[in-house]
């Protein structure tokens, strides 16, 4: 049979990013929940992410792992989809009213006596606290505690230097630690103890 | 490096990088000297600690849907994934359709024109047929009538 793409170049090319974006997929939805919080922003995030992925796909360099570079689409597309979204507006930890209080609302921290499920509740409330950081700190703690990646690593994916990293990082672990200890202090202690 | 004590402020921006091993030989033991002797940085030591090991820890995000990855390559590259046209159907198709079109306008025509000749004929046989027979041709009815009353 014959097909009707331009040029023989252009069909392999497109039959490559097919096969890469396969092979990515399931490590770029964890990400992109991870960033969001939630099944359908993942997805929307994700969908932004392959498309831009396909636009620029002829600027992609193999020297780079095809997963990491995903990874750097998909921070670049979240940072414009909270620019853009109010719905991801952030409010900074940081930020905090007279009283200490946040916007968003989080799991009851009066957690059940079986562990599993408290484990299952704190991990909601971790994920929770994941989405209140800020952006770059969110990702750069993704990338390196989640991910497993290196601090030389994260500065590849993010475009950033190593002494930028170390900063996202530290900053980011200490926004959580806050946002924890502020709306689960009895389970954050608990598994502090444990740990 | 003699004599010089890493201060609080410091050693608690240091944390991470400690905690992670990315921190050269030398400054890991002056944060380690720190640390043993101070408290407050050892708290915040361990709190940095316990939530590098609850992010390590979280559990696997739930899967994907099995048609996902199908609507992503979709909408990233619709025009690009080749339409394959079946040329070899395309060509079967107009051979059936001229086959069609010349049954129908050109041989069904001749067709009928030979059947038609054929009923003409054998309507010519049957009037004969009657007509030797004695019989009208038309009506099929018999050219002798016969009478009730006595010949004269």
């Amino acid at each position: 049979m014959f097909t009707l793409t331009r040029d023989k170049v252009n069909r392999a090319s497109s039959s490559e990013f097919e096969t890469l974006i396969r092979q990515s997929h399931r490590q770029s939805y964890s990400i992109a929940y991870r960033l969001t919080g939630n099944a359908s922003d993942a997805e929307d995030l994700l969908q932004e992410a392959t498309i831009r992925a396909f636009r620029f796909f002829h600027r992609y360099n193999p020297d780079m792992p095809f997963q990491s570079w995903m990874y750097r689409i998909l921070s670049n597309a979240h940072v414009d989809m909270i620019r853009k979204s109010s719905k991801f507006k952030q409010t900074s930890i940081e930020q905090q009213g007279s009283e200490g209080n946040y916007a968003l609302e989080v799991a009851d921290s009066t957690l059940r006596p079986d562990q599993e499920l408290m484990n299952n509740a704190f991990s909601d409330v971790v994920q929770k606290g994941l989405v209140q950081m800020n952006a770059e700190f969110r990702m750069a703690v993704i990338l390196a505690d989640i991910e497993g990646m290196s601090y030389d690593e994260v500065a590849e994916v993010m475009e950033t230097s190593v002494g930028t990293v170390r900063s996202r990082i530290h900053r980011g672990r200490v926004q959580l630690k806050s946002f924890l200890v502020k709306h689960s202090p009895e389970v954050y202690g608990r598994m502090e103890n444990e740990l | 490096m003699g004599g010089w004590k890493m201060n609080c402020k410091y050693v608690q921006s240091r944390l991470s990088v400690y905690l992670d091993g990315e921190i050269t030989g030398s400054d890991s033991l002056l944060i380690r000297e720190h640390l043993s002797s101070c408290s407050e940085c050892q708290n915040e030591f361990e709190q940095i600690k316990t939530v590098s090991h609850l992010l390590t820890g979280l559990p696997p995000v739930p899967e994907p849907d099995d048609l996902m990855v199908e609507r992503m390559l979709q909408n990233a590259m619709p025009s690009a994934r080749p339409v394959k046209v079946p040329w070899i159907g395309i060509a079967a198709c107009s051979a059936l359709l001229s086959v069609v079109v010349y049954t129908s306008f050109f041989k069904a025509p001749q067709q009928t024109k030979v059947k038609d000749e054929q009923e003409s004929i054998e309507r010519a046989i049957t009037k004969d047929r009657l007509r030797d027979a004695g019989m009208d041709s038309f009506a099929g009815a018999s050219l002798v009538h016969t009478t009730s009353y006595q010949p004269r």
